[in-house]
């Protein structure tokens, strides 16, 4: 079976069923890659969050830059492909400081506001995080093969490994 | 691209304002290395900032980045979203020519054992970042006659993708449009070729400034 590898850039969120593909959000870094899986239906999601919250604007219309809109998003799409709420495994990958610029307020590090808010959002609908590789202050590739749920992540100079 | 919420003669404006800026960095440059260091500067491209890790070769390319956060005003320990000008500067390398810089810059600098050469190399592009990345925002301060402080800057090496998006996430500006100056620097007959990006906060900060070039350019 060829691998179709579908990037799932800034702000977007992606599901699919079929079992060629291959979601993948290549160079995270201060964005969190959230991978979601329903095992017994194979259906995988990918959403790129960019910020921690939707409420800063005053005109919200895409769901998938904010964690706490792009959770409910990506779980609405799911279920809309057939897969079960509670089925859902979940992992986690980014929310890095890629710069640490010396006197600069701490609320700029957006990483990790943004594993805060989407741990938050998780809990908000009793979803609980089967994996995680967050903050840091490295890159980060992850990938999820939605014929089986494996996920691979990737760091800047190392190979992949099963995460 | 222009910008699209701005008008043709703020673009040209504002393109001749970033060209007078980073001449004034290789004029600076220059003058600290006692080398003749000059910066060739093409037009200015707005482009989605989403796109341009496909223009440098992929999100997983590896880069060297040059980051400075920028703000109106004198409190140098708030660097955070504000109102007002506020911003980000990234300058992006590739990792050969980073190294081709901090070649040029430490070419009368002995190594000694005891010096770290990731310390010395991220601190060399750090000053190439705050001197350039300085004279931009000193020419801008000195045309709008307001103070505008840049941090100091902070050099990573990693993935272009999350480089960007971090740099992504300190602005408000809806599909992050962004103003990008290919540059190259130019030594001799070494040219090397990096990418000056600037991503205001917000459109209220690039508004201002040029509302406030249109009336300083009518004093």
């Amino acid at each position: 079976m060829t691998e179709m590898v579908i990037s799932v850039g800034l702000g977007e969120v992606h599901v699919s069923k079929d079992p060629s593909v291959v979601l993948a959000a290549h160079g995270l870094g201060s964005c969190i890659g959230l991978l979601a899986y329903d095992p017994i239906h194979k259906i995988g999601g990918l959403a790129h969050i960019l910020l921690p919250d939707s409420t800063i604007i005053k005109v919200c219309d895409n769901k998938g830059k904010f964690a706490d809109t792009a959770i409910p998003y990506l779980i609405e799409l799911m279920k809309g492909q057939g897969a079960i709420q509670i089925n859902l495994m979940i992992k986690i990958a980014g929310g890095a400081q890629m710069f640490a610029v010396p006197g600069m307020n701490s609320k700029m590090n957006i990483g990790e506001k943004n594993i805060i808010a989407v741990k938050r959002a998780l809990s908000q609908v009793n979803l609980k995080i089967k994996a995680e590789e967050v903050g840091g202050h490295t890159g980060r590739t992850v990938k999820l093969f939605v014929k089986d749920g494996t996920s691979l992540i990737r760091t800047a100079g190392l190979n992949e490994k099963v995460f | 691209m222009p910008l699209n919420y701005i008008s043709h003669k703020e673009n040209q404006a504002l393109n001749a304002i970033l060209a007078e800026g980073l001449n004034n960095g290789a004029l600076a440059l220059s003058e600290m290395l006692n080398k003749n260091i000059q910066i060739k500067t093409p037009d200015t491209k707005v482009i989605k900032l989403r796109d341009l890790p496909n223009l440098l070769g992929g999100a997983e390319i590896i880069v060297t980045g040059i980051f400075l956060r920028f703000q109106e005003g004198l409190n140098l320990n708030a660097f955070d979203i504000s109102t007002g000008i506020s911003g980000s500067i990234l300058i992006l390398f590739s990792v050969d020519k980073a190294f081709e810089i901090t070649s040029i810059l430490l070419s009368s600098v002995d190594y000694t054992p005891a010096i770290d050469p990731k310390m010395i190399f991220e601190s060399a592009l750090g000053e190439v970042g705050n001197i350039t990345g300085s004279a931009v925002l000193n020419t801008i301060s000195d045309k709008l006659k307001i103070p505008i402080n840049p941090s100091p800057p902070a050099v990573v090496t990693d993935m272009a993708g999350s480089l960007l998006e971090s740099v992504a996430a300190t602005s408000l500006i809806e599909d992050n449009e962004i103003i990008l100056i290919d540059t190259c620097f130019i030594n001799e007959s070494r040219e090397i070729k990096g990418h000056f990006i600037l991503l205001p906060d917000s459109k209220e900060s690039i508004l201002e400034i040029l509302n406030k070039l249109g009336a300083a350019n009518n004093d």
